[in-house]
Protein backbone atom coordinates (compact mmCIF):
# COMPACT_ATOMS: atom_id res chain seq x y z
CA UNK A 1 0.00 0.00 0.00
CA UNK A 2 1.29 3.27 -1.07
CA UNK A 3 2.06 6.58 1.13
CA UNK A 4 -0.58 8.48 -0.36
CA UNK A 5 -3.15 5.75 0.30
CA UNK A 6 -2.36 5.61 3.53
CA UNK A 7 -2.85 9.25 3.52
CA UNK A 8 -6.25 9.13 2.13
CA UNK A 9 -6.88 6.16 4.36
CA UNK A 10 -5.75 8.48 7.34
CA UNK A 11 -7.77 11.73 6.17
CA UNK A 12 -11.07 9.86 6.82
CA UNK A 13 -10.44 9.83 10.53
CA UNK A 14 -9.23 13.37 11.36
CA UNK A 15 -11.64 14.58 13.64
CA UNK A 16 -12.31 11.31 15.12
CA UNK A 17 -11.98 11.13 18.97
CA UNK A 18 -12.41 8.79 21.78
CA UNK A 19 -11.71 8.51 25.27
CA UNK A 20 -10.83 6.16 28.02
CA UNK A 21 -9.51 5.50 31.32
CA UNK A 22 -6.07 5.16 32.05
CA UNK A 23 -6.84 3.98 35.34
CA UNK A 24 -4.64 5.13 38.89
CA UNK A 25 -1.04 6.58 38.16
CA UNK A 26 0.82 4.36 40.93
CA UNK A 27 3.78 5.25 42.60
CA UNK A 28 5.97 2.37 41.19
CA UNK A 29 5.46 3.59 37.87
CA UNK A 30 6.28 7.24 37.95
CA UNK A 31 9.54 6.25 39.92
CA UNK A 32 10.34 3.52 37.53
CA UNK A 33 9.89 6.13 34.47
CA UNK A 34 11.88 8.64 36.53
CA UNK A 35 14.67 6.15 37.14
CA UNK A 36 14.80 5.04 33.56
CA UNK A 37 15.31 9.06 32.13
CA UNK A 38 17.41 10.32 34.58
CA UNK A 39 15.18 12.39 36.35
CA UNK A 40 16.71 13.24 39.66
CA UNK A 41 13.98 15.49 41.26
CA UNK A 42 13.10 15.19 44.70
CA UNK A 43 10.04 15.39 43.92
CA UNK A 44 9.42 12.67 41.89
CA UNK A 45 11.07 10.23 44.03
CA UNK A 46 10.53 11.21 48.10
CA UNK A 47 7.37 11.60 49.43
CA UNK A 48 8.61 14.14 51.97
CA UNK A 49 10.19 16.22 49.38
CA UNK A 50 6.75 16.47 47.40
CA UNK A 51 4.74 17.22 50.41
CA UNK A 52 7.15 20.12 51.34
CA UNK A 53 6.06 21.46 47.65
CA UNK A 54 2.66 21.23 48.55
CA UNK A 55 1.95 17.96 46.85
CA UNK A 56 -0.26 14.98 48.10
CA UNK A 57 1.95 12.37 46.70
CA UNK A 58 5.09 11.80 44.38
CA UNK A 59 4.47 13.94 41.41
CA UNK A 60 4.72 12.39 37.49
CA UNK A 61 7.70 13.10 35.76
CA UNK A 62 6.84 15.64 32.97
CA UNK A 63 6.99 13.54 30.15
CA UNK A 64 5.40 10.65 31.80
CA UNK A 65 1.91 11.08 30.54
CA UNK A 66 2.87 11.88 27.34
CA UNK A 67 5.61 8.75 26.69
CA UNK A 68 3.24 5.86 27.45
CA UNK A 69 2.67 4.02 24.37
CA UNK A 70 0.25 1.87 25.82
CA UNK A 71 -1.91 1.50 29.18
CA UNK A 72 -3.63 -2.03 28.27
CA UNK A 73 -1.82 -5.98 28.17
CA UNK A 74 -1.31 -4.87 24.57
CA UNK A 75 -1.70 -7.87 22.05
CA UNK A 76 0.76 -10.99 22.48
CA UNK A 77 3.58 -11.09 20.55
CA UNK A 78 2.60 -13.02 17.74
CA UNK A 79 0.18 -10.59 16.75
CA UNK A 80 3.00 -7.83 16.78
CA UNK A 81 3.52 -6.45 13.54
CA UNK A 82 7.30 -6.90 11.68
CA UNK A 83 8.41 -3.66 13.47
CA UNK A 84 7.26 -4.86 16.99
CA UNK A 85 4.72 -1.65 17.02
CA UNK A 86 0.97 -3.64 17.89
CA UNK A 87 -1.64 -3.37 15.38
CA UNK A 88 -3.54 -0.14 15.67
CA UNK A 89 -0.92 0.98 18.27
CA UNK A 90 -1.15 4.45 16.68
CA UNK A 91 -4.60 5.62 17.66
CA UNK A 92 -6.31 2.76 16.08
CA UNK A 93 -5.30 4.50 12.51
CA UNK A 94 -4.59 2.53 9.54
CA UNK A 95 -1.02 2.75 9.46
CA UNK A 96 0.42 -0.19 9.20
CA UNK A 97 3.37 -1.11 6.33
CA UNK A 98 4.17 2.40 7.43
CA UNK A 99 7.47 3.34 9.25
CA UNK A 100 6.95 5.70 11.57
CA UNK A 101 8.66 8.07 14.15
CA UNK A 102 7.61 10.23 16.92
CA UNK A 103 8.56 13.73 15.75
CA UNK A 104 7.69 15.79 18.66
CA UNK A 105 5.67 17.06 21.13
CA UNK A 106 4.10 20.19 22.21
CA UNK A 107 2.38 20.41 25.98
CA UNK A 108 0.73 22.46 27.75
CA UNK A 109 0.78 21.87 31.95
CA UNK A 110 -2.45 22.99 33.76
CA UNK A 111 -1.38 21.03 37.00
CA UNK A 112 0.92 18.49 38.81
CA UNK A 113 0.47 14.66 38.17
CA UNK A 114 0.89 12.63 41.61
CA UNK A 115 0.48 8.90 42.49
CA UNK A 116 -2.86 7.85 43.39
CA UNK A 117 -4.03 10.36 40.49
CA UNK A 118 -7.05 8.64 38.16
CA UNK A 119 -6.25 9.82 34.84
CA UNK A 120 -8.72 9.95 32.04
CA UNK A 121 -7.34 10.55 28.19
CA UNK A 122 -9.24 12.32 25.23
CA UNK A 123 -7.23 11.17 22.17
CA UNK A 124 -8.61 13.32 18.93
CA UNK A 125 -7.22 12.80 15.23
CA UNK A 126 -6.10 16.28 14.60
CA UNK A 127 -4.39 16.46 11.10
CA UNK A 128 -2.81 14.33 8.42
CA UNK A 129 -0.52 15.69 5.78
CA UNK A 130 1.24 13.74 2.81
CA UNK A 131 4.45 15.41 1.90
CA UNK A 132 7.60 14.98 -0.23
CA UNK A 133 10.57 14.30 1.39
CA UNK A 134 13.96 13.17 -0.23
CA UNK A 135 13.10 9.72 -0.09
CA UNK A 136 9.74 9.96 -1.83
CA UNK A 137 6.14 10.57 0.15
CA UNK A 138 5.76 11.12 4.07
CA UNK A 139 2.96 11.36 5.70
CA UNK A 140 2.60 13.93 8.94
CA UNK A 141 -0.31 12.71 11.50
CA UNK A 142 -0.73 14.94 14.43
CA UNK A 143 -2.60 13.71 17.22
CA UNK A 144 -4.03 15.34 20.18
CA UNK A 145 -4.39 14.04 23.51
CA UNK A 146 -5.69 15.64 26.82
CA UNK A 147 -5.49 13.89 30.22
CA UNK A 148 -8.13 14.64 32.75
CA UNK A 149 -8.00 14.14 36.38
CA UNK A 150 -11.75 14.42 38.30
CA UNK A 151 -13.23 16.28 34.91
CA UNK A 152 -10.19 18.48 35.43
CA UNK A 153 -7.91 19.26 32.36
CA UNK A 154 -3.85 18.52 33.73
CA UNK A 155 -1.87 17.80 30.47
CA UNK A 156 -2.43 18.76 26.78
CA UNK A 157 -0.14 17.04 24.34
CA UNK A 158 -0.09 17.52 20.72
CA UNK A 159 2.11 14.37 18.95
CA UNK A 160 3.49 14.34 15.62
CA UNK A 161 3.82 11.29 13.66
CA UNK A 162 6.03 11.01 10.86
CA UNK A 163 5.40 8.05 8.19
CA UNK A 164 7.49 7.02 5.55
CA UNK B 1 22.82 23.38 39.41
CA UNK B 2 20.18 25.45 40.66
CA UNK B 3 20.06 29.05 39.50
CA UNK B 4 21.41 31.68 42.16
CA UNK B 5 19.94 35.03 40.52
CA UNK B 6 16.81 36.62 39.52
CA UNK B 7 17.42 35.15 35.54
CA UNK B 8 17.63 37.95 32.92
CA UNK B 9 17.27 38.05 29.11
CA UNK B 10 20.38 35.82 27.75
CA UNK B 11 21.22 33.77 30.74
CA UNK B 12 22.91 30.91 29.47
CA UNK B 13 20.99 26.85 30.52
CA UNK B 14 23.40 24.12 31.25
CA UNK B 15 25.15 22.69 29.17
CA UNK B 16 24.24 19.11 30.72
CA UNK B 17 25.46 15.90 28.95
CA UNK B 18 23.35 12.73 28.66
CA UNK B 19 24.60 9.62 27.14
CA UNK B 20 22.34 7.39 26.68
CA UNK B 21 23.29 3.46 26.83
CA UNK B 22 21.38 0.52 25.99
CA UNK B 23 20.00 0.08 29.41
CA UNK B 24 18.58 3.68 29.79
CA UNK B 25 16.54 2.66 26.05
CA UNK B 26 15.46 -1.05 27.26
CA UNK B 27 14.09 0.39 30.34
CA UNK B 28 12.64 3.16 28.95
CA UNK B 29 10.97 1.50 26.30
CA UNK B 30 9.89 -0.94 29.27
CA UNK B 31 8.22 1.95 31.18
CA UNK B 32 6.62 3.20 28.23
CA UNK B 33 5.70 -0.25 26.84
CA UNK B 34 6.90 0.74 23.31
CA UNK B 35 7.65 -2.22 21.67
CA UNK B 36 9.09 -1.16 18.56
CA UNK B 37 11.99 -3.30 17.67
CA UNK B 38 14.11 0.10 16.41
CA UNK B 39 14.69 0.81 20.18
CA UNK B 40 16.26 -2.21 21.44
CA UNK B 41 17.42 -4.79 18.35
CA UNK B 42 20.32 -3.70 16.73
CA UNK B 43 20.01 -5.82 13.81
CA UNK B 44 16.85 -4.89 12.89
CA UNK B 45 17.48 -1.11 13.54
CA UNK B 46 19.70 -1.54 10.35
CA UNK B 47 17.42 -3.30 8.29
CA UNK B 48 15.81 0.11 8.73
CA UNK B 49 19.05 1.73 7.54
CA UNK B 50 20.29 3.10 10.99
CA UNK B 51 23.88 2.37 12.25
CA UNK B 52 22.42 0.86 15.59
CA UNK B 53 19.33 1.45 18.35
CA UNK B 54 17.84 4.81 18.16
CA UNK B 55 17.07 7.24 21.39
CA UNK B 56 13.02 7.39 21.55
CA UNK B 57 11.27 10.55 20.43
CA UNK B 58 10.13 10.89 23.86
CA UNK B 59 13.36 10.64 25.64
CA UNK B 60 14.65 13.23 23.80
CA UNK B 61 12.23 15.63 25.10
CA UNK B 62 12.96 14.58 28.60
CA UNK B 63 16.30 15.30 28.40
CA UNK B 64 15.73 18.42 27.54
CA UNK B 65 12.88 18.85 29.66
CA UNK B 66 15.39 17.95 32.48
CA UNK B 67 17.77 20.37 31.56
CA UNK B 68 15.63 23.24 31.99
CA UNK B 69 13.92 21.48 35.57
CA UNK B 70 17.75 21.24 37.11
CA UNK B 71 18.52 24.64 35.99
CA UNK B 72 15.18 26.21 37.45
CA UNK B 73 15.98 24.84 40.74
CA UNK B 74 13.21 23.31 43.30
CA UNK B 75 9.20 23.98 42.84
CA UNK B 76 9.99 24.82 39.40
CA UNK B 77 7.13 24.09 36.84
CA UNK B 78 6.94 23.73 33.42
CA UNK B 79 3.96 25.47 31.64
CA UNK B 80 4.66 24.62 27.71
CA UNK B 81 7.59 22.44 26.73
CA UNK B 82 7.79 21.89 22.42
CA UNK B 83 10.38 20.02 21.02
CA UNK B 84 10.86 18.69 17.78
CA UNK B 85 12.99 15.73 16.60
CA UNK B 86 15.16 16.74 13.90
CA UNK B 87 17.73 13.79 13.70
CA UNK B 88 18.43 10.19 15.26
CA UNK B 89 20.46 9.53 18.19
CA UNK B 90 22.23 6.40 18.79
CA UNK B 91 23.89 4.21 22.17
CA UNK B 92 27.01 5.68 22.65
CA UNK B 93 26.20 9.02 21.35
CA UNK B 94 27.19 12.21 23.75
CA UNK B 95 24.03 14.45 23.94
CA UNK B 96 24.50 18.10 25.19
CA UNK B 97 21.27 20.27 26.01
CA UNK B 98 22.27 23.64 26.17
CA UNK B 99 20.23 27.09 25.63
CA UNK B 100 19.20 30.07 26.63
CA UNK B 101 16.63 32.37 28.49
CA UNK B 102 14.77 34.34 25.95
CA UNK B 103 11.83 36.25 27.89
CA UNK B 104 11.54 36.84 31.91
CA UNK B 105 8.04 38.31 33.20
CA UNK B 106 7.60 38.52 36.88
CA UNK B 107 8.43 34.35 37.72
CA UNK B 108 7.59 33.46 34.04
CA UNK B 109 10.94 32.51 31.98
CA UNK B 110 10.85 31.49 28.19
CA UNK B 111 13.67 29.89 27.07
CA UNK B 112 15.17 27.84 24.11
CA UNK B 113 17.29 24.58 23.92
CA UNK B 114 18.82 22.35 21.17
CA UNK B 115 20.01 19.11 22.30
CA UNK B 116 23.45 18.23 19.76
CA UNK B 117 25.25 15.28 19.46
CA UNK B 118 29.21 15.11 19.57
CA UNK B 119 29.26 16.35 15.97
CA UNK B 120 27.43 19.12 16.58
CA UNK B 121 24.66 18.20 14.91
CA UNK B 122 21.41 19.29 16.21
CA UNK B 123 19.04 16.27 17.57
CA UNK B 124 16.10 18.17 18.80
CA UNK B 125 15.17 21.43 19.30
CA UNK B 126 13.04 22.77 22.40
CA UNK B 127 11.04 25.63 23.43
CA UNK B 128 9.97 25.98 26.73
CA UNK B 129 7.29 28.18 29.50
CA UNK B 130 8.73 27.41 33.32
CA UNK B 131 7.16 29.07 36.30
CA UNK B 132 9.77 29.19 39.22
CA UNK B 133 9.15 29.57 42.76
CA UNK B 134 9.14 33.52 44.04
CA UNK B 135 12.14 32.35 46.18
CA UNK B 136 13.86 31.78 43.15
CA UNK B 137 13.74 35.33 41.85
Amino acid sequence: MSVRTIYEDVRQHVGRSFRRDLGRMRSIDLQRFAVAVGDDLPITMDAEAAASAGLPDIAAPPLFLSSVMGWEAGPSESELLADGVPPGGLANLPVGGLRLMGGGQSLEFFQPVVAGTQIVQETLIKDVQLKEGRSGHLVLIQVERSFFCEHALVLRCVETFIGR
Amino acid sequence: MIIQARPVVGDLIGPVEWRPTSIQLFRFSAVTWNSHRIHFDQAYARTEGYPGTLVQSQLHGCFLAHTVLRWAGPGAQLLTFRWENRHFALVGDVLTCAGRVTAVEGRIVTCELQESNQDGRVCAPAWVTVRLLPADI
